[in-house]
């Protein structure tokens, strides 16, 4: 490519199978950036409201960003977003590994999929061609064996695999994809959508080049990078045991979702702490494309027993909490096992640990009895029934049809009474952080378009020490004071909108959250600079965040059309009741004070507050007049 | 004595990567200036657990050390 970008997306109609290829000007990239911008742009263009996620006429994109492909740490991933399967909302999820700078190297800064394949077939991108392929002989193969037929059948032994497994090809509504077998586009139910489409794969390899505007610039800013990533607190020591190295600090803190959420501290964390892993069984670490922080675990098991490979990385800390703590699983190599199985599968290890310890309080509760679990007994604690529940689901037997559509449907589906510990926002099962230690995190997991997340905005804690580093970072948007975990009102809503619009731009970026401030080694500052010397445009940290907030708009859209509005930003009705053990036992989210606070934040946005929608003048302030204008 | 307990990976800050050290005490003196005396700032660090206790470093970074204390650190906590 002759600059920074192709200046192409590729389209494919898998029901034709005509492929075009559309060009867009610089102008479009400088206002969307990549990642979910461009994704949301073509959703909204593309997708008539109403649609059913797995008919053909979703449409699943997979972006890069203007600074994918860069060779500076942590500046590597690709979103990839439909309609979600799981939650009729918005769906987006992000991945790291090397696949998303091989995609724009290959030819093409984005790729959008519509219609449905009448057999299934993979696309493969090679140096800027693309073709679709047969793939009858790989349907029904695990992710690892796919991986290898393709490799070897194109003959390019490096070639970079996106791909789903046969949780994906039966729907299962929270499946995912799969890039190196280690690397997941993980929530929302991606991968079902690209099932639904008969699309097994998507294989991308190119030798193109990146022209930087400032090459020595970003040379200087990648040595910038590589020299922090060993020094800096924020990321030496996930060099060490990576996101894993957390499960003792989420317990001493209380904030180790365990029992169902019920709970915040698990007897046995130990046994399933980063450093019992591995020194147990770790085999080194992995990290993804130019990044130094390889954060990335690795284990390995051989056993008469049980085996586990290593070709599908380690469990990180979401898993060994959702398979562990969680379901009161103290036994690490079943967890191990677990996430080989989920990656193998391709099922989002958050959304299956979840939605097993509801079907296990259920069950206890009385509402599945062993006729519908076919005489199975669910208790926590047993290692052995999480690893066949996850057979169970993937391949759709007995029980796991059930909870393939995950916890808001099996909710509906026992009755009213289970809403109460149904832990997910918008049908997208909660992630592995409390939110009654946190209530930044309250107002992002319900305000998120996605449902349930904890990368929508900053957690208090991590910025709750007027001497550490992410709070420092943070100073350059005009949050000066410390505030404390569990302070309510203008201030806490001010910090989270304003980190909420740095949050939607690292994401629209492409960029790990390892990568950028708060929670990352590169002050915001410098990113203004990487993004001037990777474009030459002379943009600013105003610019850039406005593009930020223009995201989380563009989603909030989209949720609006399909009916969503202020009544699904919602929490789990047991947030609002007190935790049952650990360091914040007791402790509850005041819901009259975080309900105030979302109205405010609502008014802060620019939102309707009796609708939680954009109003049309936020939507004009961001450029996004086709949104009104089209009715969108 | 005082005792340092770096938990998880915090052991990447210990002298030698002990994850336990043990400080000989002398008289009171200010948290900051204990964690000083093994080469850490406090931006090092995610939270820290005085006696169990919960420190809010914003605060009580200069809170005094006494004879017996276990001073506990951990790191940042991320998702992932």
């Amino acid at each position: 490519m002759d600059g920074f970008i192709n200046k192409r997306i590729l389209k494919i109609d898998l029901t034709t199978r005509k492929i075009t290829i559309e060009e867009k000007d610089e102008s479009f990239y400088r206002k969307y950036l990549g990642g979910k911008g461009i994704a949301l742009y073509y959703l909204l263009k593309e997708i008539e409201p109403g649609t059913d996620p797995l008919s053909p006429q979703n449409v699943l994109v997979v972006a890069t960003s203007v600074l994918t492909g860069t060779p500076v740490g942590t500046v590597c991933r690709y979103t990839v977003a439909a309609k979600s399967p799981l939650t009729g909302a918005y769906g987006e999820s992000e991945a790291g590994g090397f696949f998303g700078p091989e995609m724009k190297l290959a030819g093409f800064d984005a790729i959008v999929i519509k219609g449905k394949s009448d057999k299934p077939v993979y696309l493969a991108i090679i140096n800027g061609k693309a073709e679709i392929r047969e793939a009858n002989h790989i349907w029904g193969k695990v992710t690892g064996e796919t991986q290898d037929i393709i490799r070897q059948e194109l003959e390019i032994k490096n070639a970079r695999v996106l791909t789903i497994g046969p949780g994906a090809e039966n729907l299962v509504r929270y499946a995912c994809l799969l890039n190196d077998l280690g690397h997941a586009n993980g929530r929302t139910g991606m991968g079902a959508v690209m099932g639904s489409k008969n699309l097994k794969a998507i294989v991308v390899k190119g030798n193109d080049q990146i022209a930087f505007a400032q090459k020595e610039k970003v040379q200087e800013i990648a040595r910038f990078m590589a020299a922090e990533a060993k020094t800096n607190p924020l990321s030496k020591s996930l060099n060490e045991l990576g996101t894993a190295g957390s499960i003792p600090g989420k317990n001493k803190s209380g904030m180790l979702p365990t029992n169902n959420f019920r709970e915040g501290a698990f007897q046995d964390f130990e046994k399933i702490s980063g450093l019992t892993m591995m020194n147990e069984i770790g085999k080194g670490n992995k990290g993804c494309w130019a990044c130094p922080i390889r954060c990335k675990m690795v284990v390995e098991v051989d056993t008469p027993k049980i085996q586990v490979d290593s070709r599908y990385g380690g469990p990180e800390y979401e898993t060994l909490a959702s398979f562990g703590s969680l379901l009161m699983n103290g036994d690490l190599i079943s967890i191990a096992k677990a996430n080989e199985l989920c990656n193998k599968y391709s099922l989002d290890t958050i959304s299956t640990g979840v939605t097993i310890a509801f079907a296990i309080e259920c069950y206890q509760k009385g509402f599945l009895t062993s006729a519908e679990t076919n005489g199975l007994e669910l208790n926590y604690g047993d290692a052995s029934l999480i690893l066949k529940l996850i057979e169970m689901i993937a391949h759709r037997q007995g029980l796991g049809n059930l909870l393939a559509e995950g916890v808001k449907r099996i909710s509906e589906k026992l009755g009213p009474e289970t809403k109460e510990f149904a832990m997910e926002v918008k049908g997208q099962e909660a992630p592995m952080h409390d939110v009654r230690g946190r209530v930044s995190l309250a107002y992002a997991y319900a305000i998120s378009p996605i449902g349930a997340d904890h990368l929508v905005s900053v957690h208090e804690t991590l910025v709750e020490n007027k001497d550490g580093i992410p709070f420092k970072n943070i100073a350059c948007l005009g949050i000066l004071e410390p505030l404390e975990n569990m302070d309510y009102g203008p201030k806490k809503v001010r910090q989270f909108y304003y980190l909420m619009n740095v949050f939607s731009l690292i994401n629209t970026l492409c960029i790990c959250n390892f990568g950028v401030a708060p929670r990352g080694i590169m002050p915001l500052e410098k990113l203004v600079e990487l993004v001037q010397a990777v474009t030459g445009w002379q943009t600013s940290l105003w610019e850039l965040l406005k593009t930020g907030e223009r995201t989380v708009n563009m989603a909030r859209a989209f949720n609006a059309r399909e009916g969503f509005n202020r009544e699904q930003d919602n929490l789990p009705a047991r947030f609002f009741q007190n935790m049952e053990n650990g360091r914040l036992e007791w402790l509850r989210l005041d819901e009259e004070k975080f309900r105030q606070d979302m109205d405010l934040l609502y008014e802060m946005l620019g939102w309707d507050v009796s609708t939680g929608n954009p109003r049309p003048a936020k939507l004009y302030e961001l450029g996004l007049d086709w949104i009104v204008e089209e009715g969108l | 004595m005082i005792t340092i307990k770096f938990a998880s990976d915090m052991y990447v800050y210990a002298p030698d990567k002990k994850a336990t050290i043990v400080l000989p005490f002398d008289h009171p003196q200010p948290l900051r200036f204990i964690l000083g005396s093994v080469g850490l700032t406090g931006a090092e660090i995610g939270f820290v657990l005085l006696n169990n206790q919960m420190i809010n470093l914003s605060k009580d970074f200069d809170i005094l050390i006494q004879d017996n204390d276990l001073i506990e650190l951990y790191p940042f906590i991320g998702g992932g």
